[in-house]
């Protein structure tokens, strides 16, 4: 029998056969034995259907006019120059440029009314990343942080399962996606690379092309056999060769866990699927998201840059941004629904903030915190809805307005996390997860 | 319950022999320490940023009593109060829980506290007079004592007021244990002491002061023969560990030694020359002698140069690299010189110019308000963090709004010009009386050093220069601490003080003599770095072993023995460099230009390595920013990275050099060990490593290798094995 190979042509189930466990330590044959014995009892089984997050991170801050908040009634230097079109949902409209968005607008919501006041990158950043605002302003090139972001709030919540990790981040971290205090083991595991191209490979996840199966496993061995250092065994001595024996160990597992490694590979997608996402590469690492949710991946985070549409807003949307957008996000949502995954997986889309309605002498568009419009999908939320409303000019948030502390308490109930939960930094300072903050009702009903 | 009038004049009778002359209790000394301690006025409940919790709005932990009296007494349309029926006032019901409150039951109708509030309300609510006795001191007893695992201790607290009189606080003040899984407190100040041993302290706060009780915990273990101290840094740690009954591990052998000296001073891994000289000498003093010989050698200067310049925010602006390797050459340049520390925090603070003549002003092109600087001044060179004080009275802390803007007022005369190098200012200083505003009352604040009084600073004179005399001051409380606090956890591996740069009353150090001696050594010395450093690694106490002994393994604050911790992204990258000799090639930098000498953080970006094991970006003043822990990234990197891959496999490195060389196979085997370790192997090594060597090897294919081709996958592989060893990977 042929068995399964990875991108690299290696069998992995032989590599697991080959009894890395019982190389890698006894900590690592345990692992997989707790995890046999889960598998068999079905402790697994309930946390399987937690709810997973795919959120799509728009950076700079893509305009609510060109997107999901069009405003065809405004003066010619508000509006822009596309026009509106009508969505599956009567009354509502969409942006020309997002047609497949408005044919499966009875699928997902759209908030146009969170607002805040922060107009920088980073500070806007921080405050959707992490329900938190920056308590000093930051600039724009800043990346900072002053609270763990969602994702590290996850994977603490959740930790990891199967071997995988429980927060990823493509193509790289969002400036303020980092887990503060949490501690770094609670860091997104960051897959960069372009997994449109041919030869795509997560970085570090597979044995190196032409190391074998029997080289890796002889290699282990001596690893382990001359690997002397005495480690302390007591949790109370936070010792660092022990913290780095578990990731070690929690990197050898995700090596020799085929589930794992499988959803690594977009090459096992059939040519249809990764089509309807855009042969792209924010299509493709939707895909790659999906695929990660599949296997345990609790949060995920795809970036996009480029968003900051000072100048030339128009044709940047007529060259591709807007398709690609248009494609991704409605190729991941008819792929979570046609597969089931729709209910448990939540789906985000959203950048630091609005732009500002008066379009600027280059065609551009510049920062504007006032309005910004938010799209929802799964883990319950009812589709076709539209929560909150824009003034008619699209100047300010005037409906239902809800503010970032309100979005983030929104996601991690969903998420099954309590929001006003109080955490603790190093030497005790208590910390709210989120400083207020209301349910967006509409999202639950 | 209803209170009966019994109880009243109960209190009222206590109150009286409390010392206060006054009938009605105090709002500021009375009523709104009970809010505290009941934890009403904390950031999570009323206190809450905004606008409190349901329109109720007390201010941080009670440090604006006026503005809470205000908003207890005639706000809410005076229904937080009721006079006629003090009981029925929505203040009692709700802390009581009587009408149902979203933060449940914060003091029962029977407490002391509840009746300090129903008197005060009976009483009609009085307000301070202006002539009010104030809260001038705060002690709490005993400060320090020596107690047994596993027992309990009363502390006392004593207010001191401004009118001469004093009072017992020990029920309304807050108690707070630094370590939770040594200590925890009751509401009574009763100290409940669990089964760990070690330093543990309880921090008391009443009103905006706070107080420190500190209690060891021995261990009692039987100590041995400790080793012999050196100098006062050994008299200090042992005594402490004798103190607690900790029994320290050995001294460590030569090797062991050797390659902490010089990964602490110079940030590399000795040539395996360096090693055999070292090990072949018997001189008795041969570690001072290293100590002294690394203090002298240009990578001492690269590595220090390389941690200074993270969080002296050393970047690049606009792509520009001349103001970024300017700064770092002179950081470097001054470390190497060994000028004094006091000096080149001068030149720094006091940087006029342009950065290229005068590298330090880049500082001020990265740090760019006076509230960003006094922010990074404080944290960098005083170890007292103020960005609390900015809005709020740091609640853990003596600091004010005042003591903030006092600060910042030295950096309010800070006048740029633009240069020819963009992004770049020309800094100078603008004549005028220095003063900042604080935002809140517009009350316009003169420059004044932490604790100190406000300075007379005429228009004419730089204020960084009063700033900087100010800081250098032998009597200056922070500065030479805050530098031998960062010293010690670069060679100890954890600060006397953790966070290294958090020294404040409520955080007192795990060995307060210890500070003190290396401060006033430092101090003592003229700021000379290299006499700071060579007290330190010339101790007994920096040279234990990392082995733990039977009783010290759980120790994490006494330096019981060496703590491991991982080498940092840059050493580690230089290295594996000089293990497998395959130099990193880095851009616009002469070829074998080592990680830890590169100038900034722009060489980041290119190599996923400094990356995933957390290079700073130089974002903060924080050493924090540094990633020291272990993350699933790493082990994968150094599993799988091409790059690595790439180092034991290339043409001409390491494992290819010894492949074709025609020295037996031990010897190549000792000078591997050597390279990795800074040691020989042991003879189970040797044997496990030569029979590796010795195995029959097969291609992807299956098919035997040839033996040279099988020979040098051999040592590639053992290559592999050593970098992916701890042994390696750590500093032990």
């Amino acid at each position: 029998m042929r068995p399964p190979l990875n991108c690299n042509g290696i069998g992995r189930r032989s590599f697991l056969q080959l009894g890395f466990g019982a190389l890698g330590g006894l900590s690592f044959t345990q692992l997989l034995q707790q995890r046999a014995l889960a598998a068999r009892s079905g402790i697994a089984s309930p946390k399987a259907k937690a709810t997973n997050c795919i959120l799509i991170w728009l950076d700079g801050g893509p305009s609510h006019y060109e997107t999901f908040d069009p405003k065809p009634d405004a003066p010619a230097d508000i509006r822009g120059e596309f026009k509106s079109i009508p969505t599956s949902v009567p009354g509502v409209h969409f942006c020309e440029m997002l047609p497949r968005l408005a044919k499966n607008a009875h699928k997902f919501a759209v908030v146009r009314s969170i607002c805040h006041k922060d107009p920088n990158h980073g500070g806007g950043n921080h405050y959707l990343m992490t329900g938190a605002p920056t308590p000093v302003p930051v600039g724009c090139g800043a990346f900072v942080s002053f609270h763990p972001s969602m994702g590290s709030v996850v994977s603490k919540e959740r930790g990891v399962r199967g071997g995988v990790p429980a927060y990823v981040s493509l193509p790289s971290m969002s400036r303020s996606g980092g887990p503060h205090f949490l501690g770094s083991q609670h860091a997104p595991f960051v897959i960069g690379g372009d997994p449109n191209q041919a030869g795509f490979r997560v970085r570090d996840v597979t044995l190196p092309a032409d190391i074998s199966e029997g080289r890796a496993h002889s290699r282990l061995a001596l690893r382990s056999s001359l690997d002397r250092m005495e480690r302390i065994q007591e949790s109370i001595a936070e010792d660092p060769l022990t913290g780095f024996d578990q990731s070690y160990q929690q990197g050898l597992s995700l090596l020799s866990s085929e589930k794992a490694q499988a959803a690594f590979d977009l090459s096992k997608e059939p040519d249809s699927v990764r089509d309807s996402y855009g042969r792209n590469d924010f299509g493709q690492r939707l895909l790659l998201a999906r695929r990660l949710a599949e296997v345990g991946v609790s949060f995920s985070v795809a970036q996009w840059g480029g968003w900051d549409h000072h100048r030339g807003i128009f044709k940047t949307f007529k060259d591709g941004t807007a398709d690609r957008l248009d494609q991704g996000l409605s190729g991941l949502l008819n792929d979570l629904e046609q597969r089931g995954m729709l209910d448990s997986t939540l789906v985000l889309c959203l950048g630091e903030f609005g732009r500002t309605p008066k379009v600027n002498k280059d065609a551009g568009r510049d920062h504007w915190p006032g309005a910004m419009s938010v799209f929802m999908a799964g883990a319950g939320i009812p589709g076709g809805i539209i929560v909150g409303a824009t003034d008619p000019k699209g100047y300010y948030a005037s409906d239902n307005v809800y503010s970032p502390e309100d979005f983030a308490s929104s996601v991690y109930t969903k998420l099954g996390i309590d929001p006003h939960q109080v955490l603790h930094a190093p030497g005790g300072r208590p910390v709210q997860l989120i400083n207020g903050g209301k349910l967006i009702k509409e999202l639950f009903a | 319950m209803r209170p009966t009038l019994s109880t009243a004049l109960i209190a009222l009778a206590v109150l009286c022999l409390q010392g206060t002359a006054v009938a009605a209790p105090s709002f500021i000394n009375d009523v709104a320490p009970v809010l505290t301690k009941a934890g009403c006025n904390t950031g999570g409940c009323h206190a809450k940023a905004g606008n409190g919790q349901n329109g109720f709005r007390l201010s941080l932990f009670g440090f604006e009593p006026q503005e809470d009296y205000e908003h207890i007494v005639k706000e809410g349309r005076g229904r937080r109060i009721t006079p006629e029926a003090p009981e029925q006032s929505l203040l009692l019901l709700k802390a009581s829980n009587q009408t149902p409150h979203g933060g449940g039951r914060r003091l029962a109708p029977d407490s002391e506290g509840y009746k300090i509030l129903m008197d005060w309300i009976a009483s009609g609510t009085p307000a301070d007079a202006d002539d009010a006795p104030k809260l001038t001191a705060l002690a709490v007893e005993p400060a320090r004592s020596t107690r047994p695992t596993k027992s309990t201790l009363q502390l006392r607290v004593l207010a001191k007021f401004s009118d001469g009189t004093s009072r017992d606080v020990t029920r309304t003040a807050v108690f707070e244990p630094n370590d939770k899984s040594m200590a925890e407190a009751d509401e009574n100040g009763l100290i409940h002491f669990h089964d760990l041993p070690g330093n543990v302290s309880v921090m008391v706060r009443y009103q905006g002061l706070v107080s420190v009780a500190s209690a060891a915990l021995p261990l009692g273990a039987p100590l041995g023969e400790l080793p012999a101290p050196r100098n006062f840094v050994d008299n200090l740690v042992f005594s402490n560990l004798r103190t607690l009954g900790i029994p320290p591990s050995p001294v460590c052998d030569d090797a062991a030694f050797l390659r902490r000296a010089a990964l602490d001073i110079t940030g590399r891994i000795p040539t395996a020359d360096e090693t055999d000289a070292f090990l072949s000498n018997t001189a008795a003093d041969k570690r001072d002698k290293l100590v002294d010989s690394l203090l002298t050698r240009p990578e001492y200067a690269d590595f220090f140069a390389n941690k200074w310049a993270a969080i002296l925010r050393n970047k690049r602006i606009d792509k520009g690299t001349k103001a970024s390797f300017a700064f770092h050459s002179w950081v470097r340049d001054g470390l190497l010189a060994n000028k004094p520390y006091d000096q080149l925090v001068r030149e720094l603070l006091a940087a006029t110019g342009d950065p290229v003549s005068n590298p330090p002003v880049a500082w001020y092109n990265q740090v760019k308000t006076p509230e960003q600087q006094l922010e990074d001044v404080a944290q960098l060179f005083l170890g007292v963090r103020m960005a609390c004080a900015q809005c709020h009275h740091h609640p853990f802390e003596r600091w004010s709004q005042r003591d903030y803007h006092g600060l910042a007022a030295f950096f309010s005369q800070i006048g740029r010009r633009p240069t020819a190098t963009a992004g770049q200012s020309l800094i100078f200083h603008k004549r005028g009386i220095a003063e900042a505003e604080n935002k809140k009352t517009h009350e316009k604040i003169r420059p004044a050093g932490l604790g100190s009084g406000t300075m007379d600073i005429a228009a004419d004179e730089d204020p960084r220069l009063r700033l900087a005399s100010w800081m250098s001051d032998s009597a200056n409380p922070f500065f030479a601490r805050a530098l031998a606090n960062r010293y010690w956890k670069h060679f100890l591996g954890r600060g006397l003080v953790e966070p290294e740069d958090d020294l404040r009353d409520s955080n007192p150090p795990s060995n307060p003599e210890l500070l003190d001696a290396l401060a006033r050594h430092f101090t003592q010395s003229g700021f000379d770095l290299k006499a700071l450093i060579r007290a330190i690694t010339t101790s007994n106490a920096y040279q234990l072993s990392s082995a733990p002994n039977a009783h010290n393994a759980a120790d994490r604050q006494n330096f019981s023995h060496y703590y491991p911790r991982r080498l940092n992204a840059e050493v580690l990258l230089d290295a594996v460099d000089q293990l497998t000799a395959a130099p990193t090639d880095f851009a616009d930098l002469p070829q074998g230009t080592r990680a830890v000498a590169l100038p900034d953080n722009s060489y980041n970006k290119a190599s996923p390595f400094l990356t995933i094991f957390g290079r700073p970006e130089a974002e903060s003043a924080c050493e924090c920013e540094r990633i020291q822990a272990p993350s699933l990234g790493q082990s994968l990197h150094l599993m799988n990275a091409a790059d690595l891959k790439s180092k034991l496999s290339k043409a001409g490195a390491r494992a290819d050099q010894l492949a074709k060389s025609t020295a037996p196979d031990s010897e190549k085997l000792r000078t591997l060990y050597s390279l990795a370790f800074c040691r020989q192997p042991t003879g189970d090594e040797l044997a496990t490593a030569q029979a590796h060597l010795d195995k029959p090897r097969k291609n992807a294919k299956g098919e035997p290798l040839d033996p040279a081709a099988s020979k040098r996958q051999g040592l590639e592989d053992l290559l592999w094995a050593l970098i992916n060893t701890k042994e390696f990977l750590f500093n032990h």
